[in-house]
């Protein structure tokens, strides 16, 4: 069975105590594109992805993954994605190639060698298949922790915060990934705190504040809508972009409730 | 299956690449033998005697040391420094988590037993037939079963892996004084011993020590099994319930 709506978010509410983290989320994000979710530290974007993956119950609403129910179905959902979280240890024993092999045969997958330096080398990792995860950079842990994410050849593959703290190759090198991962055919659900990755990387992307989505849409279509004017001398030197989004909602937020933002879904 | 299999692997490895555990699985208990077989042999008593009573003793705080001591919280462990969550992240079912880690283990406290008995036979002179060795290494696999499950759900029911840590200590030692393993239970008060005769580690040890050497057994050997299924159906239950994926703090 095939569905165009590959993740499904119906009126999500994920609460910690008494203190909402999300806040009545719709959310459809569709077969192949590349999703990006924009929002300030404590948003509710590591929350949200959470509850996707089934990690963390929702207190109301439902959340359907290429058509099954996270909350029925939690081992089928998971066998379907991709995970990288945004804080991540490894086993401090386990030399890196070891690790791929772990973590493929939890999706009851069983690379050969070949396959698995094939996968390392994706992610620039061809020279640390031997080493421990304690002798990786954070840069390095970082993308091993992506081309875990991929081990299992998922469909849908949710990444959070794949490019923070990584140098500016690595970065593009984890871009050309992603681009990679969706000519292949997967639907890639991820964070970012850089605009310019949402708007190089992304088909749609949707700001998130206060659990609530305040804006959704493809980057160009949210610039024509949100972005304000630049002054003459700004607009002779760049073009508006997310950023300029992003500061405008951001801002308004305080004044007004966040609801009257949500722009008509591109 | 396969995948199982790769798991138990990959924990197998982890935990022979561990200079510290390793200091547990291996030097500890055989430095203890060496230690108070030694001790015991001016003592009068027929040097194999005293070693076999001994050595039944050692397997049993080996098995102990396995579940209670050392790393044996090293899944919480895990759990707090962040390993545990994208494991949770991926289709496997705790069950398969804490059986490899089980079978792991006891793989290494059957290794262990081995040497122990091995270092018992070429030291000091103790002669075990095989009808006395198979039994003995039924029981030690059924102790090893309950201590890991036992370690497993103090490690389940606590905040934290240190405070997990702490409170397996907090039972380890009196387990290990009271239980009849190495020191003899006479030495304490009447009521102490009654009570301490009903511990996992007592009724292991009065499983073992029977089968090793010619002492009686204080209870009849379905007593010492229900109770030792017991502890081990308590644990797995405390497991089931309270077994978490991420640190609580
Ligand atoms: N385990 C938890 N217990 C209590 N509150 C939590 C927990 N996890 C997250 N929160 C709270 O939920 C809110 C949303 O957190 P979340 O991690 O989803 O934000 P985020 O958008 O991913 O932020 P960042 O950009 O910093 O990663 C925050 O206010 C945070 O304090
Ligand atoms: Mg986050």
């Amino acid at each position: 069975m095939t569905h165009d709506v590959m993740i499904d978010i119906q009126d999500l509410r994920v609460k910690f105590g008494n203190h909402t983290v999300v806040d009545g989320l719709s959310l459809e994000i569709r077969r192949g594109e590349v999703f990006g979710l924009l929002g300030p530290n404590g948003a509710g974007k590591t929350t949200i992805l959470a509850a996707i993956q089934g990690l963390r119950r929702p207190n109301a609403g439902t959340i359907l993954v290429d058509g099954l129910d996270v909350a029925r179905e939690p081992f089928a959902v998971k066998r379907r994605l991709g995970v990288q979280l945004q804080k991540t240890a490894f086993f401090p024993m386990l030399r890196v190639k070891e690790m791929v092999a772990l973590f493929a045969a939890l999706y009851e997958q069983f690379p050969s060698p070949q396959e698995i330096a094939a996968l390392l080398a994706r992610f620039g990792l061809e020279s640390k298949a031997e080493a421990r995860p304690g002798q990786l950079s954070g840069g390095q842990q970082q993308r091993l922790a992506l081309a875990l994410a991929v081990v299992n050849s998922p469909t849908i593959v949710l990444l959070d915060e794949p490019t923070t703290g990584l140098d500016p190759q690595a970065k593009r090198g984890v871009w050309g990934a992603i681009e990679r991962l969706r000519d292949e055919g997967r639907t890639v659900l991820l964070t970012t705190h850089s605009m310019e990755e949402a708007q190089v990387l992304c088909d749609r992307v949707g700001i998130i504040d206060a659990g609530r989505l305040v804006a959704l849409g493809t980057p160009a279509a949210l610039i024509e809508r949100h972005a304000p004017p630049l002054a003459a001398a700004e607009a002779a030197r760049r073009e508006p972009n997310l950023e300029d989004v992003f500061l405008a909602l951001a801002g308004r937020r305080l004044a007004e409730p966040a609801e009257d933002y949500v722009a008509d879904a591109a | 299956m396969r995948r199982f299999a790769i798991l138990t692997r990959m924990f197998g490895l982890m935990n022979l690449r561990d200079r510290e555990a390793l200091f547990w699985y291996f030097v500890f208990p055989i430095g203890l033998l060496l230690v108070l077989g030694a001790a015991n042999l001016g003592s009068g008593a027929a040097p194999g005697v005293v070693a076999a009573w001994l050595m039944a003793g050692v397997l049993v705080m080996n098995i102990m040391t396995a579940g209670l001591a050392g790393d044996a919280t090293w899944l919480a462990t895990m759990r707090d420094r962040g390993v545990l969550p994208r494991l949770r992240a991926a289709p496997l079912p705790v069950t398969d988590l804490v059986a490899a880690y089980t079978v792991v283990r006891l793989g290494l406290v059957m290794l262990q037993s081995a040497l122990i008995v091995t270092v018992a036979m070429v030291v000091f002179g103790v002669r075990p037939g095989w009808d006395t060795l198979i039994p003995a290494m039924l029981v030690t696999l059924v102790g090893g079963v309950v201590f890991l499950l036992l370690g497993q759900a103090l490690a389940a029911a606590s905040p934290t892996a240190s405070a997990a840590n702490v409170l397996s200590n907090m039972i380890y030692f009196p387990l290990l004084f009271l239980s009849n393993l190495v020191i003899g239970i006479d030495a304490f008060p009447d009521w102490l011993e009654r009570i301490a005769q009903w511990s996992p580690a007592a009724l292991l040890v009065d499983l073992l020590r029977p089968i090793l050497t010619s002492d009686q057994a204080l209870h009849a050997v379905w007593i010492n099994l229900a109770g030792l299924l017991g502890y081990g159906v308590l644990a797995l239950l405390v497991v089931a319930r309270w077994f978490r994926w991420e640190s609580r703090v």
